[in-house]
């Protein structure tokens, strides 16, 4: 996979308000990619599992993961990627909207790629997003498994 | 015969012819005389013959003795035998012979002859004499036969006889003598007694010496007789012999001097024996009397002492000479002053062995003593009584023990009764014994229906077993007494809650006896506790639920929070050309508000979580807790250029992560708060009994009295943001961190002259 290919990114996220101000920030950071937005965690892992009517839907290359969410939670969400040897080696990146949730999260040892805690400021948003590119090249050049 | 008529009829008118002379000789002689011729006839016999024999002197002239006494030949043989050894060898012969008088009177005599010549010069016959001898011969048979008599007596007698001569040794000892000294009569004759051949002792048993102290010897210097001079002999065969030696002298009659010493022995050893064991069991008696511990007199019959013994005598408190004539009843308690009189008819009656009483004497010093009297009466052997023999025990400290324990029980007995606690003696069988009035007020029963039942049937249905589980461990000798709580029924079948105590009463032997139990009716305090309870779970519930509440709604109010914050810094960046001045500042209004607030919640969920996300406590080191804050604090400290020093701090119980947030939170606020002059922060430490103080000192701004309550509240501030930026959470979260660890916090402080903000920790 070379740089000509944009970055499959799958958002799982309830707040319209809030994909908009990803998709915003990955505008502002100017990422080349391919963005995909589910808004629960059944819907996200029919889309990882590509069932229904994501059949055809691409695996995505970093997960953007939020915690609160209808039907099934990001944490299930984070447990099920993590135990399926399909899709284990997904980076996950989980959107906290406290240091507090990331705290209880690392508790549960749910071997999360990364934690972002949403800001408030934008511009710190879109540093963050910006970063997503930076992490998703790491990821790439790493030998397989090394994401683990 | 004429002739000798002649010489006694002219004794003095021929006294010139000595022929005739001599027959008045022979007739005047009381001797009887005879001659006779060769041929044995008489030829003549004197007047005293004539009357010696009672026959006339013609009847003997010419006749010879065997005519003379035809029916007695052997005297008339024995005179011719005589009288031809007398003519075959001339001279003179005396022989006895008894002779018949005619008067049939039987005579022993002593025949004197002598043969006679005639003017020749040849022997013509024989002259003799009769001695009469018969008295003599009496008093020799007589002597002989006293002899013998006497002889039979000394041996045949029990006594030893010894015989002594005037040399004091031994001229006879009878057979007695022989056996009770264990010799024989050889050994003994001669000997200078027998202390000499055996030792002796005296009746004290000092030994006696034979030359001083033997019996004869003590009679021959006394000049007196001994009676009863007691001698202990060792005999050969090692038995000591008793004896009671009397003595006598032994003097001729008409002398004043005496010859010899008789002594008498008489065995004493078995009077002895008994004598000694008399006086031992005497001796005994009177030690007896002497030491008893008990007090012990003889009564007269006049009721005064006749003999007290010591211990008496001190019970008493009188020396034995003021006692001894005193009667009991004039020492007696006036109380108690007939007690043993009442008895004394039927003791004396028989009708009682002894008077048995307890009773007070007074003594000499006028204390009472209490005395255990027993007495019996001794009589003669006409059954007439003689005294009174009585005893008496100084039972004084027993009757005040006795009172003692009397006091000790009423006092118990009261102690019991009025406890407020209701109290109960129960059986081993489970059953009340003794229950007190409170009790009954417990289970509003009365006594009389509780007594005898068992502490099930009124104990609540749910803790019937409870009371068995927790006694058996009393029983079993696990501990001493049990105290747990349970519920009874009242007579009127309402539940009350009652705290027991219970312990085992057990005897001296450690055997178990009855239980005590003590009864304290709880149904207040459990209403109470329950209601607590039940406040404290309430109010558990509502503060998790306000912690809940402020954690969810101080997260979720970062949601919208975001979106105002986010979406006006889209608008900001995209159209922030496009806005005039006004607008550009109204915006920034917004964002710096929507910075605020979320400043605001994240405090806000800092301070809940204090509670509810705080870790288990375990021994930290302060210092590692304060070296943890200094690092948080590094970029403040280096930027005021702080000094920061310390005490040696101690190990503390605590939550590390919350201890570093405190010093953080106190030290972050004295470099914030500092003064115009260069922070310096000192971290002191004291040791109190329970608990270590530690103070953050400062010499910052300072603190107006008015404040010090305030200060620790939530977002209280006393400054603007302008002066000093903040929320007011910092000393609030400290406050909670604090109370967590069951300490407290408080503030010392003068505006300008620095703070101290001072927190306990339990040790």
């Amino acid at each position: 996979m070379g740089r000509g290919r944009p970055v499959e990114i799958l958002l799982v996220e309830d707040n319209p308000g809030d994909e908009r101000l990803t998709r915003e920030a990955l505008k502002e950071g100017k990422v080349y990619n391919n963005f995909h937005w589910v808004k629960d965690g059944v819907e996200a892992m029919e889309f990882l599992r590509r069932q229904g009517k994501y059949k055809d839907a691409p695996r995505p290359d970093i997960v953007l993961l939020d915690l609160n969410l209808p039907k099934k939670d990001g944490r299930e969400v984070l447990q099920e990627i993590k135990t399926d040897e399909d899709l284990k080696r997904i980076p996950v990146v989980v959107l906290t909207t406290s240091k507090a949730e990331e705290d209880v999260l690392r508790t549960y040892n749910l071997h999360a790629n990364c934690y972002v805690t949403k800001p408030v400021d934008l511009e710190k948003f879109i540093v963050v997003v910006k970063s997503i590119d930076v992490f998703w090249l790491t990821v790439v050049t790493l030998p397989p498994n090394g994401t683990e | 015969m004429s002739k000798a008529r002649q010489v006694k009829k002219a004794p003095g008118e021929e006294a010139g012819d000595p022929v005739a002379a001599a027959f008045e000789l022979l007739e005047a002689l009381p001797v009887p005389v005879f001659f006779k011729s060769r041929d044995g006839r008489y030829l003549g016999v004197n007047k005293a013959w004539e009357d010696f024999f009672g026959i006339p002197r013609r009847e003997f002239v010419g006749k010879r003795v065997a005519d003379l006494y035809p029916q007695v030949p052997a005297v008339a043989e024995k005179h011719a035998a005589m009288d031809k050894l007398l003519y075959d060898s001339p001279g003179g012969q005396s022989y006895e012979i008894p002779l018949m008088t005619r008067g049939g009177v039987s005579r022993d005599t002593i025949y004197y002859k002598a043969t006679f010549n005639d003017a020749a010069g040849e022997v013509a016959g024989l002259v003799g004499a009769i001695v009469d001898i018969t008295g003599r011969k009496k008093a020799e048979a007589a002597v002989r036969e006293s002899e013998e008599r006497w002889r039979a007596i000394v041996d045949s007698a029990n006594d030893g006889i010894l015989v002594y001569d005037r040399s004091l040794n031994v001229i006879f000892v009878n057979r007695a003598a022989e056996q009770i000294l264990g010799l024989a009569r050889a050994e003994i004759i001669g000997a200078a007694g027998f202390t000499s051949l055996l030792s002796c002792i005296h009746e004290d048993g000092r030994p006696l010496d034979p030359q001083t102290d033997r019996p004869t010897r003590v009679t021959a210097r006394s000049g007196k007789p001994l009676t009863n001079y007691v001698v202990g002999v060792k005999r050969r065969d090692g038995a000591v012999t008793w004896l009671s030696v009397n003595t006598a002298f032994l003097r001729r009659r008409e002398e004043s001097d005496w010859y010899g010493i008789v002594s008498t022995l008489s065995d004493v050893t078995a009077e002895k024996d008994a004598e000694l064991r008399l006086r031992e069991s005497e001796a005994r008696y009177r030690r007896t009397f002497e030491l008893a511990a008990s007090g012990i007199a003889h009564i007269g019959m006049d009721r005064k002492f006749i003999r007290v013994n010591r211990r008496l005598c001190e019970m008493l408190g009188y020396p034995e000479a003021e006692l001894l004539g005193l009667t009991g009843r004039q020492i007696s308690h006036p109380d108690d002053l007939d007690v043993i009189n009442s008895q004394r008819p039927a003791l004396y009656a028989g009708r009682i062995d002894a008077v048995r009483v307890e009773k007070r004497y007074l003594r000499k010093d006028r204390t009472p003593v209490w005395v255990a009297f027993s007495m019996t009466v001794e009589r003669d052997a006409e059954g007439r009584p003689t005294h009174e023999i009585a005893v008496y025990n100084d039972i004084t400290a027993q009757r005040e023990a006795e009172a003692r324990v009397r006091e000790s029980e009423e006092l118990y007995r009261q102690t019991f009764q009025l406890a407020a606690s209701g109290i109960a003696h129960v059986g081993l069988d489970g059953r009340f014994l003794q229950v007190n009035r409170s009790l009954c007020d417990i289970l509003g029963t009365t006594e009389a229906e509780l007594v005898g039942r068992s502490v099930k049937e009124v104990s609540h249905p749910d803790d019937k077993d409870l009371t068995d589980r927790e006694r058996a461990r009393v029983h079993d000798g696990e501990i001493d007494s049990v105290r747990f709580e349970k519920r009874y029924l009242r007579k009127d079948g309402t539940p009350v809650w009652v705290e027991l105590a219970v312990a085992l009463a057990r005897d001296p032997h450690g055997h178990p006896q009855y239980e005590i139990a003590i009864f304290d009716d709880i149904t207040e305090r459990k209403k109470a506790e329950a209601a607590l309870s039940a406040a404290h779970e309430e109010l558990k519930r509502s503060n998790s639920e306000l912690e809940q509440f402020a954690y969810v709604a101080s997260h979720d109010l970062q949601e919208p929070l975001r979106m105002v914050s986010s979406y006006t810094q889209l608008v900001m960046k995209r159209y922030g050309e496009r806005l005039d001045g006004d607008a550009k500042e109204f915006m920034a209004y917004v964002v710096d508000g929507a910075a605020r607030m979320k400043q605001l919640i994240e405090d806000l969920l800092a301070y809940s979580r204090v509670g509810t996300k705080g870790k288990e406590f375990k021994p930290v080191p302060v210092e590692n807790a304060l070296k943890r804050a200094i690092t948080n604090l590094r970029a403040a400290i280096e930027e005021s250029g702080a000094e920061i020093t310390h005490d040696a701090l101690p190990t503390v119980n605590a939550d590390e992560v919350q201890l570093a947030q405190l010093f953080q939170n106190l030290m972050g606020n004295a470099l914030k708060f500092r003064g115009p002059e260069k922070a310096k922060i000192r971290i002191e430490a004291k040791e109190n009994p329970a608990e270590w103080q530690f103070s953050v000192k400062d010499n910052g701004i300072g603190i107006e009295a008015q404040y010090f309550e305030r200060i620790f509240m939530l977002f209280q501030r006393l400054h603007t943001k302008g002066d000093y930026p903040g929320t007011g959470i910092g000393l609030a979260i400290c406050k909670k961190v604090v109370e967590r660890h069951g300490g407290r916090i408080w503030v010392e402080s003068e505006p300008g002259k620095g703070s101290s903000f001072n927190f306990t920790l339990p040790k």
